[in-house]
């Protein structure tokens, strides 16, 4: 419940898996982000919960990904 | 365990000379082994065996307490049918009964989180009033009916007179696949503006049927 995955969609925009209670957000992450594409697993204290610019958000300089959707 | 042991061995017999007396097979021998197997026989503790007596058609082996086998004297039916199914979900008359095969309640404010479901996975956030959902066990096919509701989850009911209520909260389903499926929510703003806009709501309900 305490971690999210996100990812960058087509139209470079951010993507925010949130597993349901109790399900394995690797295991979630890997179902729900595109195959191929990478995620990353992060903290939801990460995630910024002001969201006027929600549909402005986008990934830089992003470490070596956490997994790949399949 | 045995409850019956051989006293004679007949095989060997065979490999006698013709002639010799052993390479009969005498009725005591006989009768010996039929006086093991009735004695074997009457040592097996009855109550340990399994006799389903009476038995009828469609009657139902059941387990006893200490885990003997009996007939229970019931069809299956009288052990739980149809109607005690419909009873026990408040559903009188002929009309079936369809269960929801998924569903979710979820705060869509504040970068989302899920409250409650029923066979979902996991939502993912894309934008400002724009969800997908994630199935944890696929429909069979995309011909399901998704009921969804989204609301702002807060009483009193806002002043009609405040233009608050003019704002359509509206959910819109567009099926992908078999196990996902998007949820848009959002309307007009209200007064002269009559575009679809994207909202986030602090209630966003759904119940997939199939």
């Amino acid at each position: 419940m305490d971690k999210r995955a996100i990812f960058s969609t087509n139209n470079n925009s951010v993507a925010v898996v949130i597993p349901a209670n109790g399900k394995d957000i690797f295991a979630c992450a890997k179902k729900a982000v595109p195959t191929g594409t990478p995620f990353w697993v992060v903290d939801v204290s990460e995630i910024p919960l002001d969201r006027k610019k929600r549909d402005a958000w986008e990934l830089v300089d992003m470490p070596e990904p956490d997994g790949y959707g399949e | 365990m045995s409850f019956y042991n051989k006293s004679t061995n007949f095989a060997v017999k065979d490999s006698l000379t013709t002639g010799d007396p052993n390479k009969i097979v005498s009725g005591v021998e006989i009768d010996t082994e039929f006086t093991n197997i009735a004695s074997g026989f009457s040592s097996v503790d009855s109550t340990k065996v399994d006799v389903v007596g009476s038995a009828v058609a469609d009657n139902i082996v059941t387990l006893t307490s200490s885990g003997a086998i009996q007939d229970s004297g019931s069809a299956i039916s009288d052990l739980y049918s149809t109607d005690d199914l419909k009873t026990d979900l408040n559903a009188s008359g002929d009309a079936p009964i369809y269960a929801a095969r998924a569903w979710l309640h979820f705060n869509g404010n504040n970068g989302s989180s899920i409250l409650s479901s029923g066979n979902v996975d996991s939502i993912t956030d894309l934008a400002v009033g724009k969800y997908q959902i994630n199935l944890t066990e696929a429909i069979e096919d995309t011909d399901y009916t998704i009921i969804a509701n989204c609301s702002r989850d807060i009483e009193p009911i806002p002043d009609p007179n405040s233009g608050e209520l003019d704002r359509a909260y509206q959910v819109h389903v567009a099926v992908i696949d078999e196990s996902t499926f998007k949820l848009f929510t959002g309307g007009a703003q209200g007064g002269s503006d009559t575009d679809f806009n994207f909202f986030e709501y602090p209630r966003i309900t759904f119940a997939l049927f199939r």
